[in-house]
């Protein structure tokens, strides 16, 4: 009987776990250890942060569905990981003794730190911005959105500032979503002229959304991102300031330095800005107790895996295989990660160092659906490794395709969103040998009241699929 | 009214994207 364990419950975690309890659940012992005992489906908390979706909407229970998938569940956080004994420990979330839980195959599905203390005065706990990167973040932005339109109603501006937060922040598209959503919202309130809506991002160019942008053909003419994006914020009366790298954040003042090294002030009263994304912090040791931290992960925490590292970004662009296949450790082949957890060979966009050494651009997202797509390549594997004794599956990030739908409106009467399919996620000027690295035709983004129906659509099907009901499988990712 | 808002238009729009992603998710490796 082999051991299986799941760290982390998010998309990639928890698609991993439902291929593997529906294979191997009743033969062999699958545990999921997560922080909550919940699944959060993220991408509609940007509704919930609008009182548009009831938050209970968003989230339900695991251990039901781990109990029909034959998968053991923990409560908890892993402390430790022995790559040697091939065990973990686990700090209970009721409190209890730290649990010792061995393993033959383990996969890394942490998810991000949210890491608000790489810039001084950023996030809602310690700092003066809101996030919606998790369920609690997300209600305290709802409880200030909500206070907002209360002071507006009684003649009040704002300035609202949405973006990023720290000059290699990654996740554009929520933070798009973001500022998209409150101006339907206020516009339908009535109160749109009561907020000066101010996009601020790391971004090399607009709608680039860390993945070097995204072009299409439209009336035999390539049709970009970056067009899509400032025809929407034209529209909205929203103003854009990109090429920023945030690193200070007081009550008032969101301070930042740009490409050529200057430092500027922006001014807001409200502001949504995504922090910088790190590895879930896990102690690696050895039988003697010595850390082996380095064999596994990088200096930001995220799970070292079959990339091609060290590359400059030139050299990556040339090089699509340099992207992860397999999601494995080379150093302990049973140690697998998926999501935000493993570590990307270097960025999709392109950096930029400005004089004073700071590097300026978004980090590789990991959307939903890519997560999805590797969390069940991982689990695969694991199933073929039990089963077969090796591995039939492998998909690089530079072979894989991405539908993105950015909610910008969630009524689905007179709400929209644009629909972005993007294949592959990372470009390959190897196979696509043109200026976007990508295949022109499959790739796609037009805006829409369909998007609308789209997006909802998904969030219905996906928490159908997320609770392992009848036909799930049959639900990509 | 625009194409974007017109409910006949965006019901055909709507089908043409879910063809288009059930297309896409096909033609790259689904391995």
């Amino acid at each position: 009987m082999a051991k299986v364990i799941i760290i982390g419950a998010g998309f990639a975690g928890h698609t991993a776990a439902l291929y593997l309890g529906s294979a191997l659940g009743k033969k062999h012992e699958i545990t999921v250890i997560n922080k909550y005992d919940y699944f959060l489906f993220i991408p509609s908390l940007v509704w919930v942060s609008i009182d548009h979706m009831k938050h209970e909407k968003t989230h339900f229970p695991l251990a039901p569905v781990y109990k029909k998938m034959h998968i053991n569940f923990v409560h908890g956080a892993v402390s430790e990981i022995h790559p040697d004994e091939q065990y973990v420990t686990v700090v209970p979330a009721n409190g209890n003794e730290v649990q010792k839980l061995e393993y033959d195959y383990l996969i890394n599905a942490t998810g991000p730190k949210l890491n608000f203390e790489a810039t001084e005065g950023l996030g809602p706990h310690k700092g003066n911005t809101y996030s919606i990167c998790t369920l609690e973040h997300t209600l305290q932005t709802r409880e200030k959105y909500l206070q907002m339109v209360e002071e507006m109603k009684k003649g009040k501006r704002f300035k609202i500032v949405v973006g990023t937060g720290h000059p290699g922040a990654t996740c554009q598209g929520a933070a798009f979503e973001f500022i998209s959503n409150l101006h339907k919202a206020l516009l339908k309130l009535g109160l749109r002229d009561k907020a000066d809506l101010l996009w601020l991002s790391n971004e090399p160019a607009l709608g680039d959304f860390g993945v070097r942008g995204v072009q299409t053909k439209r009336k035999n003419r390539v049709y970009t991102s970056e067009e899509f994006a400032k025809e929407i914020f034209s529209e909205y009366g929203i103003e854009w300031e990109i090429q920023k790298g945030v690193y200070k954040v007081d009550e008032k003042v969101i301070y930042w330095e740009d490409y050529e090294g200057k430092k500027g002030e922006t001014s807001y009263d409200f502001a949504m800005l995504i922090p910088q994304f790190l590895g879930v912090p896990i102690k690696y040791l050895d039988k003697e107790g010595n850390d082996v931290s380095s064999q596994i992960v990088n200096k930001a925490g995220l799970t070292i895996v079959d990339a091609i590292y060290g590359l400059s970004h030139d050299e990556l662009v040339k090089n699509p295989d340099a992207w992860p296949g397999y999601y494995q450790n080379p150093t302990y082949p049973n140690i697998f990660a998926a999501g935000i957890a493993f570590a990307p060979p270097g960025t999709i966009s392109r950096p930029h160092t400005n004089p004073n050494g700071m590097t300026i651009v978004p980090a590789p997202p990991r959307t939903g659906m890519v997560s999805g797509i590797i969390g069940r390549i991982v689990a695969k594997n694991i199933i073929d490794l039990i089963k077969r004794g090796r591995m039939t599956h492998h998909e690089r990030m530079t072979e894989m395709v991405a539908a993105c739908i950015a909610s910008m409106g969630d009524s689905l009467w007179d709400g929209g969103a644009g629909t972005i399919i993007m294949y592959p996620v990372v470009p390959d000027n190897r196979r696509f040998p043109n200026e976007a690295g990508r295949d022109l035709f499959v790739t796609h983004m037009e805006r829409g009241l369909a998007g609308a129906w789209m997006k909802r659509m998904i969030h219905t099907t996906f928490i159908w699929k997320f609770k392992g009901r009848p036909g799930w499988q049959i639900i990509p990712e | 009214m625009s194409l974007r808002t017109n409910k006949l238009y965006q019901l055909w729009r709507f089908i043409v994207l879910n063809i288009k992603i059930l297309k896409a998710v096909d033609h790259s490796k689904r391995s």
